[in-house]
């Protein structure tokens, strides 16, 4: 690979690839899971995922009335939990880059019900198709490992955030005990491409989401990213010893 | 003090497939869960600092353990009070008696008792199977005697102090002993003024003497 081509590569899990070959590669693994996706993530997580967003709700402020974006929503387990707590005058937008977990979440909030409040979007993270100063509240859960240009994805985020709007970022991130990382390396590694193959039939795709976790920023990394995207009293909280952090900051 | 998140999950998983069940039986519980969609009521725990806010949805109840909005409702009572409602079929009065504070739109709590009422849950056999193996009458016995020992440690400490005071009052002298001692007192000053009036005396009378000599 020539030094330009360097320049213009990105990581897919510990793969280098071109940059514009690696939103077709994120495609292929959300095609390849999308209609496993729910499954795979209480068996990979033992349901400790639902305590993760549980936390995500209790610090997202959201109330009735408010316009909130669920970012990389996907199966919309964010999406309806947002939808109960913004009432029939807010606005919950489920966006999504992929168009097959789109589906599968449109699919499955239609199915229990939800819908009055919410709007499905086909949309790239790093140039959303909204008007500046638009939400309350913005959420990426679990998604902006995935995304190649996290820095522009972060400020385009910011620019659509009103005044006072806060942006959560939950995603894996670096354990803080040594003995947690290596148990956590040890069943990234093994286990999870093994849960994949048994259950979703894939276990590159599985094998592609511990690489990506590992090539994602720390928590401080993520947090002075936040602040050169233009938002204000960044902090994080750690879930199960540094596996999952929350980043919560607030556009001022 | 703050519950942990797998409680409020678990709270829900018990919740609310009896709450669909009921739904679905078309009746007065599911005229009063209308009544309640979208409305957030908030559960204060006095002694513990303890609080959890309940979202009612379409599908059921959702809780979390702190939220910026303010509640739509709230209720402030003890551990034991709300115990008390969920297992007493004269909850109402409860619930609006001298020991439980509410505030917000209260009528959101009538109709939240409503609902309990129209479920006909056997509160008894979901708070023993909740708890575990231990039998509600257990709970209800355990704050009770908590509540005992606190009376009887608070009334323990108050006899010591008295008997304490007790005791050091009597080394002090009585009220009659203060009057004997100041009858005493003013006999001495008494004699010391006559002792000072005979000392003059005999000093002017030995003053003629010392002149001559």
């Amino acid at each position: 690979m020539t030094q330009e081509q360097q320049d213009k590569t990105t990581h897919f899990g510990y793969q280098e690839v071109p940059v514009e070959e690696k939103v077709k590669r994120v495609a292929g693994v959300f095609d390849s899971v999308a209609t496993k996706y729910d499954l795979m993530n209480d068996m990979m997580s033992m349901g400790i995922h639902r305590l993760w967003k549980k936390f995500t709700l209790e610090l997202s402020g959201v109330r009735k009335g408010h316009k909130v974006l669920d970012i990389a929503g996907g199966t919309g387990d964010l999406t309806m939990q947002f939808s109960r707590l913004v009432g029939e005058e807010g606005e919950v937008i489920l966006a999504d880059i992929n168009a097959s977990m789109l589906k599968v979440g449109r699919d499955r909030l239609l199915d229990k019900g939800y819908g009055g409040n919410i709007r499905f979007v086909q949309a790239n993270a790093e140039a959303l198709p909204f008007p500046d100063n638009h939400f309350d509240v913005i959420t990426i859960a679990f998604g902006l490992r995935n995304v190649t240009d996290k820095d522009k994805a972060l400020k385009d985020m910011a620019r659509i955030l009103k005044p006072g709007g806060r942006l959560l970022v939950l995603e894996f991130s670096k354990p803080t005990n040594p003995l947690m990382s290596k148990a956590y390396d040890l069943y990234s590694f093994t286990a999870l491409p093994l849960m994949g193959k048994l259950l979703a039939g894939d276990s590159d795709s599985y094998r592609y989401l511990a690489e990506s976790i590992r090539m994602h920023p720390d928590q401080e990394t993520l947090k002075e990213m936040m602040i050169n995207a233009g938002l204000s009293d960044v902090e994080y909280h750690n879930m199960t010893s540094g596996v999952v952090a929350l980043h919560r900051g607030f556009k001022l | 003090m703050q519950l942990p998140l797998s409680v409020l999950t678990a709270l829900e998983s018990l919740v609310n497939p009896l709450l669909r069940q009921a739904i679905l039986q078309e009746g007065a519980a599911t005229a009063a869960f209308k009544k309640l969609q979208g409305s957030c009521i908030e559960f204060q725990v006095s002694g513990l600092n303890l609080q959890l806010r309940m979202q009612v949805a379409e599908d059921g109840f959702y809780f979390y353990r702190q939220g910026e909005a303010p509640a739509d409702a709230w209720i402030l009572a003890s551990a034991q009070d709300y115990l008390k409602m969920a297992t007493s079929k004269n909850a109402n009065q409860i619930l609006f008696g001298p020991n439980v504070s509410v505030g917000g739109n209260t009528h959101l709590l009538e109709v939240l008792q409503e609902l309990l009422a129209g479920l006909g849950l056997d509160t008894q056999e979901l708070i023993t199977r909740a708890a575990g193996p231990l039998p509600l009458a257990s709970i209800q016995a355990g704050f009770n005697q908590l509540l005992q020992l606190g009376e009887r440690l608070t009334l323990s400490a108050s006899e010591d102090i008295k008997s304490y005071l007790d005791d050091e009052a009597g080394v002090l002298p009585g009220k009659d002993s203060w009057h004997v001692a100041e009858d005493a007192l003013h006999e001495l000053r008494l004699d010391v003024d006559r002792l000072e009036a005979r000392i003059n005396l005999l000093e002017k009378q030995l003053q003629p003497i010392a002149g001559e000599k």
